[in-house]
């Protein structure tokens, strides 16, 4: 994975949500599922329909060790939401060995009640410089935080093994 | 083929484009992005939501939004409009029952204060399918020629084999390099 651009980019100031409007956007929000693909192929190499976590939970998953020699991997995420989500944005963040080394941030804006939407973001890897999967695995979590303006409406984790 | 190649050559010029895909429902948005980026295009639901394709690479950013176009999700396409460097409007070439319907909605697209001198490209989609009509009629049924506030292209394509999908799409990134 290459490090991706700068996650100093959200919104300035945005409309405060009620305590019951965050609840209701994060009891209607859930991730339906998460492709990584081969970009230069469309070769899917992973897929998880059944990403059903807790608030906090740690999910281990199991990538194929080939998806490290791919110089253009692109992941792409399912999800739903009940309600309406005016200033919708993302952050995500990449820790090895509990130390950040990359995050990417995107902004989506608008997003419909009751919508099923997709996010496929290419990411281009420096497969060169690319530690092997037996130092990488285990020690990489991903942390996404779905945000409505500043106010984190879901938080998911997942620590990435290679195998 | 693919996206990646368009993002390398609008980098020269640009930091960042936004392209909107709009089109009645079932003319084929989805599967023209799936087709693009290579991917499997057997198993596309109707789309509820948006489906974004993003590409970034060294700071460059294309970002490329496809939008339901069921009659439902159609008042909410205004959300979107901010910002686009290009508009995509995709056609069912063969569908002559709801022609009336998709110029009515290209119509009140080009009236969009906030799509004002976007460039466009129009996909006469489906030509695969023996009665599509061809891009010169696509072209006469939608008045293109009337639209002077822009430019705009059309090209007679087909998602299921591909045809005319990269020539596209490559006008549309060049114009969007060029204008800005
Ligand atoms: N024959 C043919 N079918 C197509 C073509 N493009 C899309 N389709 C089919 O048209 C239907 C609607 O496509 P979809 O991409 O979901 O349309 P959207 O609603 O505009 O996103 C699907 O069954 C596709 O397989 C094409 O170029 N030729
Ligand atoms: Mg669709």
């Amino acid at each position: 994975m290459s490090t991706q651009n700068n996650p100093n980019q959200g919104y300035n100031s945005t409309p405060d949500l009620t305590e019951e409007e965050v609840q209701r956007i994060s009891d209607g929000f859930k991730i339906i599922s998460m492709k990584m693909k081969n970009a230069a192929t469309g070769e899917v190499l992973w897929q998880c329909d059944d990403w059903n976590l807790r608030e906090g939970e740690v999910k281990d998953v199991r990538f194929p060790k080939k998806i490290l020699e791919c110089s253009e991997v692109s992941r792409e995420l399912v999800f739903q939401s009940g309600e309406e989500i005016k200033y919708f944005q993302l952050l995500q963040r990449i820790k090895f060995h509990g130390q950040e080394i990359e995050s990417l941030y995107f902004r989506f804006g608008f997003v419909i009640p009751g919508s099923t939407n997709s996010w496929d973001q290419v990411i281009y890897a420096d497969t060169e410089g690319m530690m092997p999967a037996e130092v990488l695995s285990g020690n990489l979590v991903v942390e996404t935080l779905f945000m409505s303006g500043d106010t984190v409406v879901h938080r998911s984790f997942y620590r990435i093994f290679y195998e | 083929m693919g996206l990646l190649k368009l993002l390398r050559s609008l980098k020269k010029n640009e930091k960042e484009a936004r392209i909107l895909v709009l089109g009645l429902d079932n003319a084929g948005k989805t599967t023209i992005l799936k087709a693009l980026s290579e991917e499997d295009i057997s198993t596309i639901m109707p789309t509820q939501g948006f489906n974004i394709k993003a590409l970034t690479q060294d700071g460059f950013k294309l970002n490329v939004w496809d939008i339901g176009g069921q009659k439902a999700i159609r008042p909410y396409w205004k959300n979107y409009y901010e910002n686009t460097d290009g508009l995509v409007y995709v056609v069912d070439s063969s569908d002559e029952v709801r022609l009336k319907e998709c110029v009515e909605e290209l119509q009140s697209l080009l009236a969009e204060e906030n799509l004002k001198n976007v460039p466009m490209l129009v996909f006469a989609n489906k030509q695969d399918l023996q009665f599509a009509l061809d891009a010169e009629e696509i072209m006469s049924h939608l008045q293109l020629m009337e639209i002077k506030d822009r430019t705009w292209t059309i090209q007679a394509c087909s998602a299921v084999t591909k045809e005319g999908l990269q020539e596209g799409m490559e006008w549309l990134v060049k114009t969007i390099s060029e204008k800005k």
